[in-house]
């Protein structure tokens, strides 16, 4: 366990994998890594127009109409982080194989990288949400500088599933496709597109052990109302987020000795 | 102290007919297998100690690579172990493990810090090289844009200027061209003399002649030959050469009490020592004793011996008949004599033929029978040792002033 600490002597390759996957997506563009801004903007806008402007849909009955634009923008950001890592993740080890097969390469770097570039994207977009709720005259609290804290256990916590799924992906190349059903799934159990008040009482059990779903409402609740989240729903995040990443990293250590045959 | 020592080493690979079968096999938890095994390697030991050099030579799918990337730490052993001492650096088939979509730059950074060299230490370290591999302003472009050539060159640079204690380079030297594979070679004498260890593969072997101190030859996984690198070399050459002739059955003749002459004993030594001996070194002397059985004296009979190399090159051939001698007309023995044989490495076989006095019926024959191999320890490549001098001579000068002849003498 003591080599898990031997991540952070790997930080400049580490960045330098983000680095270049950023610039990768957007290479031959014209405006480049304006696109990552351009992106999300357009989404927020779309949304705005969509939910507030024709269909009206609101959060609770005493918010207002544009309240559920921000509430879905806010929920879906950190959860296309999230996808995007783990889908990712699934042919991060054999998009380097020639890096694992011709050297002694740190392969437990690999499925971080990923993870991080949708951090990153993730980042841009609350940095056009929070901008646009500067300008809409919305009110920010001094907890809006807690987001990093939140930022980490999520790459904690989605890190650690990557590297479980990147590690048995190299065995069980149906992983890859049965990730994409579980991640549909969990966008919809996951209250992203509706309030947690409109669960009905006999399933929000489910809430409560759905670390997703406390990872959206900590965002909502530093983002959006400018309050603590809750303690409750910090807890389970870390808790389930530090075991996770115990545990991949464990998996994908055991399996790594066998990348190199099976690539 | 050893650079590197490998006990036992074994490498065996679960071949799958499809990737279910790997999923069952997880899944029944061992108690059925859906595997067949493979072994690229099987129980090698061999240590190369600190600052000398060891050739790898062997047919394609011999383990070769395999036993790289063992040694290089990118594979596991199956069973056995495995040890290195010191910064090990390599370049596996054909470039070591870029990134494609990475700068030269940022691949040589990586390279190093993967081997555990600060990136501000590699960075000091890049002008010298992009000076090597002579990449110019490539080195800022995606490694995916090189030749090969380049890549390779690049490769070379950054796997050399690590400063390793082992080295360990696979079929690299095998692109590129002749100036570069010069340079290369250069820089490899020059971490010879600096007394690094150095492991690499190489299907030149006169490179491996050279280069190598030792060498090893892999042959399906196991190995076949080891030790001091000329004589392995002259082994593996040998194996080449006899495989790839066709192997036809002479039809033999009926041996033993006939009405006719028969050869009944055939014996190679060396000079003044009579004791039966199938390993020569060039320059000693060679002696082939016939002996044969004359039922009905007195009758006429010649000896003609035939030297061939394994692969059927016929060498020397030579009988009684031809240099006048006569051998006994009853029953008896001839020798024949070569002083300071000149054949060099390889293996050998003599023929011998009891002839009629006309030397053109055959009484009997042992058709490529008495195998011999031959070694040596003069730098030689090739057949035979031919008596040679070389002299030199200075090119005329510009300014019409008579060349300056140096009859040099070298005669080995």
């Amino acid at each position: 366990m003591g080599r898990i600490f031997g991540l952070y002597r790997h930080r400049t390759l580490i960045w330098s994998f983000v680095k270049r996957d950023l610039l990768a997506r957007y290479k031959g563009s014209a405006v480049g890594l304006f696109w990552s801004v351009i992106h999300p903007l357009i989404m927020l806008g779309l949304y705005t127009f969509v939910f507030s402007t024709i269909m009206k849909v609101r959060v609770g009955a005493s918010e207002g109409t544009e309240e559920f634009a921000l509430y879905l923008f806010c929920g879906l950001l950190p959860w296309n982080a999230f996808a995007e890592g783990l889908n990712r993740s699934t042919g991060v080890i054999f998009e380097n194989a020639n890096l694992i097969k011709r050297n002694v390469f740190p392969s437990e770097i690999l499925p971080i990288y990923p993870v991080i570039a949708g951090i990153v994207n993730e980042l841009i977009g609350f940095g056009i949400l929070l901008a646009a709720l500067l300008l809409t005259g919305h009110p920010m609290r001094p907890v809006v500088l807690l987001l990093p804290v939140i930022l980490l256990l999520q790459v904690v916590l989605t890190v650690g599933l990557a590297w479980i799924i990147a590690g048995t992906t190299v065995f069980i190349r149906d992983l890859g496709q049965m990730l994409g059903v579980m991640l549909t799934l969990g966008i919809f159990l996951t209250p992203i597109f509706y309030p947690p008040s409109v669960v009905p009482q006999g399933m929000r059990i489910f809430l409560a052990v759905n670390p997703m779903y406390a990872l959206v409402e900590a965002y909502r609740s530093l983002i959006l109302k400018g309050q603590f989240p809750e303690w409750g729903g910090v807890a389970l995040l870390a808790s389930i987020g530090a075991v996770v990443f115990l545990v991949g990293y464990r998996v994908f250590t055991r399996m790594q000795p066998a990348f190199a045959d099976v690539l | 102290m050893f650079a590197i020592e490998a006990q036992q080493l074994s490498k065996v690979y679960r071949i799958y007919a499809n990737p279910q079968d790997r999923l069952k096999e997880f899944l029944s938890r061992g108690r059925r297998r859906y595997h067949q095994e493979f072994w690229a390697l099987h129980d090698a030991s061999f240590h190369v100690g600190g600052g000398s050099t060891l050739g790898l030579i062997g047919d394609n799918g011999a383990g070769k690579s395999t036993l790289l990337q063992l040694v290089a730490g990118v594979l596991r052993p199956s069973s056995g172990q495995i040890r290195t001492h010191g910064r090990v650096s390599t370049i596996l088939e054909l470039g070591t493990g870029f990134n494609p979509e990475f700068t030269g730059r940022e691949n040589a950074l990586m390279s190093g810090t993967i081997m555990g060299i600060p990136p501000k230490e590699m960075a000091r370290r890049l002008p010298e090289i992009a000076a090597f591999a002579e990449i110019g302003d490539f080195i800022d472009r995606p490694v995916k844009l090189y030749s090969s050539g380049m890549y390779v060159r690049l490769a070379f640079a950054v796997v050399t200027s690590v400063d390793p204690d082992v080295l360990i380079i696979d079929e690299a030297l095998s692109v590129g061209d002749q100036y570069f594979q010069k340079r290369c070679i250069d820089r490899i004498e020059a971490f010879r003399k600096a007394g690094k260890t150095i492991l690499f593969c190489s299907h030149n072997l006169y490179q491996i002649r050279l280069i190598a101190d030792e060498a090893l030859w892999l042959k399906d996984g196991r190995i076949a030959e080891a030790g001091e690198a000329s004589r392995v070399v002259g082994c593996y050459e040998s194996y080449l050469r006899e495989r790839e002739i066709p192997r036809e059955s002479i039809p033999a003749l009926d041996r033993g009490p006939t009405a006719f002459p028969w050869i009944c004993r055939v014996q190679l030594s060396r000079d003044g020592d009579d004791t039966p001996q199938d390993q020569f070194v060039t320059g000693e002397d060679l002696t082939v004793t016939v002996e044969y059985e004359v039922p009905q004296p007195p009758t006429v009979v010649h000896v003609a011996v035939l030297i061939h190399r394994n692969d059927d090159v016929q060498i020397f051939a030579t009988g009684t008949h031809v240099a006048d001698v006569s051998p006994p007309t009853c029953s008896g023995r001839v020798q024949l004599r070569f002083p300071r044989l000149a054949l060099l490495a390889g293996s050998y076989d003599v023929s011998v033929s009891l002839l009629d006095e006309h030397g053109l019926h055959i009484y009997d024959r042992r058709p490529r029978e008495f195998k011999f191999d031959v070694i040596h320890n003069i730098k030689a490549l090739g057949l035979c040792y031919l008596e040679h001098h070389w002299e030199v001579e200075e090119a005329v000068a510009v300014n019409g002033t008579p060349a300056v002849v140096r009859p040099g003498q070298s005669r080995a």
